[in-house]
């Protein structure tokens, strides 16, 4: 027993007093080699004493075990059991899982742990996101943006944490553990199940670094999408036999083998949904106002781009047509309205200011047809791209005036803040196409470099602006800016 | 009734709230028409009929108010705010009532897709609480 204890003692002096390494990507084990050099042979004989019958010694064992392996300790015991806080602890000696990213990994055990309460203790939950934003500064990694990922998580907002921790896959490899990396492919994959989407599902499993339990659901998505690429039946049960949770994960595998039987045989169009009898019609308004009125009462998931195309060039046949305009003069004659160029400039509006809020809410974008170009689907076009490009601004302005002013925040802060401004980006370069991302880069370019060199020079935060110089030069090279690609191919050979 | 697209409330009751559809009238109803209609279905609320209480309308029925009525009447006084509602008007209250919509029937159970989501991923793969 005093044996055990003066062991952890001499292994706690050996790491404090041993020779450090600091900074990613530079291995720096002293408290495990320690244990391994001091303890373990300690651990062995009080295993013999324990063998012995002699069953006091059981406790010193078990915790030389836990200071032994650490991250399995604290997987397997104590995230289960939902202990956040001696997760955290236990989980700071895990210096082989999570080498260059210790800081993060202990708080990402402890977030996990949170996560596994009935109901997340919130005092424990801010101490965790104290303890991400540490006095003094220490740099951020993958581990530390998966543990802010989870924390986001366990305070219900799914969105925040999948914007997060769909980043961490960002961080260059020597500032983000490859467990850190496997876990965020793990939630990432679990999250996308949850929600159905599964094409999402499949392409995030289909990495190399992505981990046993993405890998099972990317074959099983592969599966209920019929890829033609699917793994067949030994594939997925063999992926299962080899991924864990293996009794939770059988009713999804099955399902997916259903698909390979052919149990499920719906197919799913993309055309427009067929007309009812009603739109049916010869009165180019009857036509469109059905077809406008079918759109806004439609589930919203239900929308695709043949959809708002159909009804574009509806509302073409009478925004763009002289009869129209002549019948909407006669009757403003008639009942002694001032001005019908007025009422038709307001419909058009209505009808613009409609579609656009349909093609922003289903997130689809709105490819111009090349055979019959429609004027309306045009003009929602522009909206779409002028609403998405304010918002791109804004954020970008908020971020250019606070470093200005030299406005700090903690890193993790720093990295949401940026995280929420790309994402805007790129969905607007998704709706908006190439002439979006080409006047949202010009704007954000200076913005962010100039936040990529502040946290890399002047912050500590390295692999952050790491991370956002890869992601300019990958823009830059996109739309084929010489001067920017030359200046950020610079910044990333710098490294982290 | 049917699951309402999360986009455009304002759209939808620019279409529910027309004063046509309010009032049960077509776009070309005469000003004296209106003007009875309200009358009437003002009595007809006031006395608290069911009749009165709910009216069609292309994007589902709504609830008739004294106040939607009377807003109603207004709004077609004014010939070039009639003029705008006469547009959007135009489509036969009724004229949706059998088309087909993607909703779910609220009785039937839906047949399970293979695609659908499984909504206990995060829990079967240990990162919720079960």
């Amino acid at each position: 027993m005093y044996g055990a204890l003066a062991g952890v003692i001499g292994a706690l002096l050996v790491s404090r007093l041993g020779p450090k390494k600091k900074g990613p990507g530079k291995p720096s084990v002293p408290f495990t080699a320690a244990v391994w050099t001091i303890l373990v042979p300690i651990g062995l004989v009080l295993f013999a004493g324990v063998l012995a019958g002699q069953i006091y010694l059981l406790p010193p064992l078990l915790i030389i075990v836990a200071l032994a392996l650490p991250w399995t300790t604290t997987r397997l015991l104590l995230i289960p059991f939902g202990l956040a806080r001696t997760a955290y602890w236990l989980t700071r000696t895990a210096e082989v899982t999570f080498d260059g990213d210790l800081h993060g990994g202990a708080a990402l055990a402890g977030a996990w742990a949170l996560l596994r309460q009935r109901e997340p203790d919130e005092a424990t939950t801010a101490w965790l996101e104290d303890r991400l934003r540490p006095t003094p500064v220490q740099t951020l990694g993958g581990a530390g943006l998966l543990a802010t990922g989870l924390l986001l998580a366990a305070r219900g907002d799914r969105d925040g944490a999948r914007a997060v921790i769909g980043s961490v896959v960002e961080i260059d490899a020597d500032a983000c553990p490859i467990a850190a990396r496997r876990l965020a492919a793990g939630w990432l994959a679990a999250d996308a199940a949850s929600r159905g989407a599964w094409s999402e599902v499949a392409e995030i499993g289909g990495g190399s670094s992505a981990g046993r339990q993405a890998w099972l659901l990317s074959a099983v998505a592969q599966s209920l999408l019929s890829e033609p690429l699917a793994p067949g039946r030994l594939g997925l049960w063999i992926r299962w036999a080899l991924a864990p949770n293996r009794r939770a994960t059988l009713p999804i595998v099955r399902r997916a083998l259903d698909v390979l039987d052919g149990v499920y045989l719906d197919v799913e169009s993309r055309e427009a949904a067929p007309p009812s009898a009603a739109i049916v019609t010869d009165d180019a308004w009857s036509t469109a106002l059905a077809r406008h009125a079918a759109l806004l009462t439609r589930p919203i998931a239900s929308v695709n781009q043949g959809d708002l195309l159909t009804l574009g060039r509806a509302w073409d046949a009478i925004l763009d047509d002289r009869a129209a305009e002549r019948i909407l003069v006669e009757r403003a004659l008639l009942i002694g309205a001032e001005s019908s160029s007025r009422t038709l400039a307001r419909l058009r509006d209505d009808v613009e200011a409609d579609l656009t809020a349909v093609v922003l809410a289903r997130d689809v974008g709105l490819e111009a047809p090349l055979d019959a170009p429609s004027p309306t689907l045009d003009r929602v076009r522009r909206r779409v791209r002028d609403q998405l490009l304010a918002g791109v601004e804004a954020s970008s302005d908020a971020l250019r005036r606070r470093i200005d002013e030299k406005r700090e925040i903690p890193a993790v802060d720093e990295w949401r803040e940026w995280t929420a401004l790309r994402l805007a980006y790129e969905h607007g370069a998704r709706l908006g196409g190439q002439e979006f991302r080409r006047l949202a880069f010009y704007k954000v370019y200076p913005d962010i470099s100039s936040l990529a060199v502040w946290l890399f020079n002047e912050r500590h935060q390295r692999p952050l602006g790491n991370a956002m110089f890869k992601w300019l030069l990958s823009e830059a090279t996109a739309l084929d800016d010489a001067r920017a690609i030359a200046l950020q191919t610079k910044n990333v050979a710098c490294g982290i | 009734m049917t699951e309402a697209s999360p986009i455009g409330t304002s759209a939808i009751e620019r279409i529910r709230d027309n004063p046509f559809y309010v009032l049960g009238l077509r776009p070309d109803a005469t000003r004296q028409a209106i003007e009875r209609q309200g009358t009437k279905l003002l009595g007809m609320l006031e006395l608290k009929l069911k009749s009165a209480g709910a009216y069609p309308t292309p994007v589902g029925r709504a609830e008739r108010t004294v106040e939607k009525v009377r807003s109603a009447m207004a709004e077609l006084r004014d010939p070039s705010r009639r003029l705008e509602h006469e547009i959007w008007a135009r489509l036969d209250p009724e004229a949706l009532a059998d088309a087909p919509r993607d909703v779910t029937p609220v009785d039937d159970e839906p047949a399970p897709r293979a695609a659908d989501p499984w909504p206990e991923a995060l829990a079967a793969l240990g990162w919720r609480a079960v």
